[in-house]
């Protein structure tokens, strides 16, 4: 079995969300729905010293995350259908819509919020992997669609070569929990997982 | 809170399913400890249908909760391994015990002996049910329900509101007429310490809340939306205790009997918003 990964270069990485949207226009999402979020971390304050300095702590940066097709994914382990499973030979993690029932048990339990049930629809959905471009050897579209080329994708070895380490900075949890399938190189102003500054500021936007 | 309003039909299921089910606890209580005419049996085992109505209402709602109930069949796949499996097969393994009970006593084919067996198999698969109903909501990922106090508190809901039903039931048989102090006094202590269970597991599990954080909320944004909640329920959870050992001082009062199980269901239903509310993901 190969297992695929996904890489986030937060050194890249602008905040222009292309990736999400290009998602949104690809899997043809409605409003309420992205597979692939940006969220936002910005901290500190501005304040003038006792000499009338102006002296700032404000950082800021981005972390742009989808399904991270984890090896120990909480959604399945939850999930009393199971529809939500985990590819023998590629590893992605995916909803089985013929068995879905819509609890939203893999939404409640998955630390990184990626499935939500769609009603309309009548089942969970999440990000796939773009699983039948990456069996046409292409990589998903959000990685192609990134301007910035901060996103990549491939085995997990390839993306572990790149240099990143595994998703372990705010606003994620630490990576013990499901062993994300997500490699990092976080910029200057990364904080790190649990720290009070690493808050996602865009809750309305990503939840 | 409105990701606590969005759980509407779980908040009815779990409301009514710890209720509907606790009152064959109490059933069990009287058929240990009294002796009933035949009269008095028939009516009790016609009226033994409102639990089974109420847990069938439960049952109901959280079909609502699901986009393809179509796909129910599908949700015994991973028993033994997802919680909501387990919780879903218990339930249904409950509900048939208690329908066949129903079933068989209703034909008068229940020897007094046999009777008494069999109440105390569904009146100790009514405390199992409960505890997986609680369990159903602990995953380490939630780390704000992944507590013993998610179990406790639905216990809590059945011990108390299931012997407001339960003795609600049997003073419309009129099996309560001379009911012994002994009787009264158990279905007492077990409405006691259900309302315990109740009230310390949901200010316990609160203040635990309070103290968790992730990279969203702090928990104690999250517990300052739910106090009034809280107080609400935790109030009307004492005043219904109330209500039922101010009936069982007079032995037969059904109509305290029905004040008290509503104030109960509906300190029920307000702790299951607190709990809906207080989830808090490890992550996002
Ligand atoms: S990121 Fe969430 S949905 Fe994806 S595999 Fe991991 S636990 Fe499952
Ligand atoms: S919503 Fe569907 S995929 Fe998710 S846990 Fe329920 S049955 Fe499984």
């Amino acid at each position: 079995m190969v297992q695929y990964a996904f890489y986030f270069d937060g050194t890249r990485c602008t905040g222009c969300k292309t990736c999400e949207l290009a998602c949104k226009d690809y899997k043809d999402l409605d409003v309420g729905f992205a597979y692939r979020k940006v969220y936002e971390v910005t901290y500190g304050d501005t304040q003038k010293d006792s000499n009338g300095c102006v002296v700032s702590t404000c950082g800021g940066y981005t972390v742009s995350m989808a399904c991270n097709h984890c090896y120990e994914p909480a959604c399945t382990k939850v999930c009393p259908t199971g529809a939500m499973h985990k590819d023998g030979e590629t590893g992605l993690v995916s909803v089985n819509v013929d068995r879905c029932v819509g609890c939203g048990y893999c939404h409640m339990a998955c630390p990184y919020d990626a499935p939500k049930v769609d009603r309309a629809k009548g089942h969970s959905v999440k990000c796939d992997g773009c699983v039948e471009r990456v069996t046409n050897g292409e990589k998903p579209v959000c990685v192609e669609a990134c301007p910035a080329r901060a996103l990549d994708f491939g085995t997990v070895d390839q993306i572990a070569a790149l240099g990143g380490t595994q998703a372990n900075i705010a606003p994620l949890p630490v990576p013990t929990y499901t062993d994300p399938n997500f490699y990092i190189k976080p910029s200057d102003d990364a904080q790190p997982v649990g720290s009070a500054d690493g808050k996602a500021v865009n809750p309305l936007e990503v939840l | 809170m409105e990701q606590a309003m969005a759980e509407l039909p779980l908040i009815f299921f779990t409301t009514l399913a710890p209720i509907g089910s606790g009152a064959f606890i109490v059933f069990a209580m009287a058929f240990f400890t009294m002796r009933f005419s035949d009269e008095q049996m028939k009516k009790l085992d016609r009226l033994t249908v409102i639990p089974l109505v109420v847990l069938a209402v439960g049952f109901g709602a959280s079909f609502l909760h699901l986009a393809t109930p179509a796909h129910a069949m599908n949700v015994f796949t991973n028993l033994g391994s997802s919680p909501l499996s387990n919780e879903i097969f218990v339930g249904v393994v409950f509900f048939a015990l208690a329908g066949i009970y129903w079933i068989v006593a209703l034909s008068g084919k229940l020897s007094l002996n046999a009777r008494k067996g069999f109440i105390a198999v569904v009146a100790i698969a009514a405390i199992v049910f409960s505890c997986f109903i609680g369990a159903a909501y602990m995953m380490d990922t939630i780390p704000s329900w992944d507590t013993p106090y998610s179990i406790l508190e639905v216990v809590g809901f059945c011990l108390l509101g299931g012997s407001l039903l339960g003795m609600l039931v049997l003073g419309l048989a009129g099996c309560l007429d001379g009911a012994q102090r002994g009787f009264r006094k158990i279905v007492f202590a077990i409405a006691l310490l259900g309302t315990l269970l109740m009230v310390c597991s949901l200010v316990a599990h609160f203040t635990m809340v309070g103290s968790l954080s992730n990279s969203l909320v702090d928990g104690t944004s999250v517990t300052a939306e739910v106090t009034s909640y809280l107080v609400c329920s935790v109030v009307l959870a004492i005043v219904a205790l109330g209500f039922e050992g101010g009936a069982l001082l007079k032995g037969t009062s059904t109509s305290l009997m029905a004040i008290g199980l509503v104030l109960a269901a509906v300190a029920i239903f307000i702790a299951r918003i607190v709990f809906y509310a207080m989830q808090m993901s490890v992550g996002l």
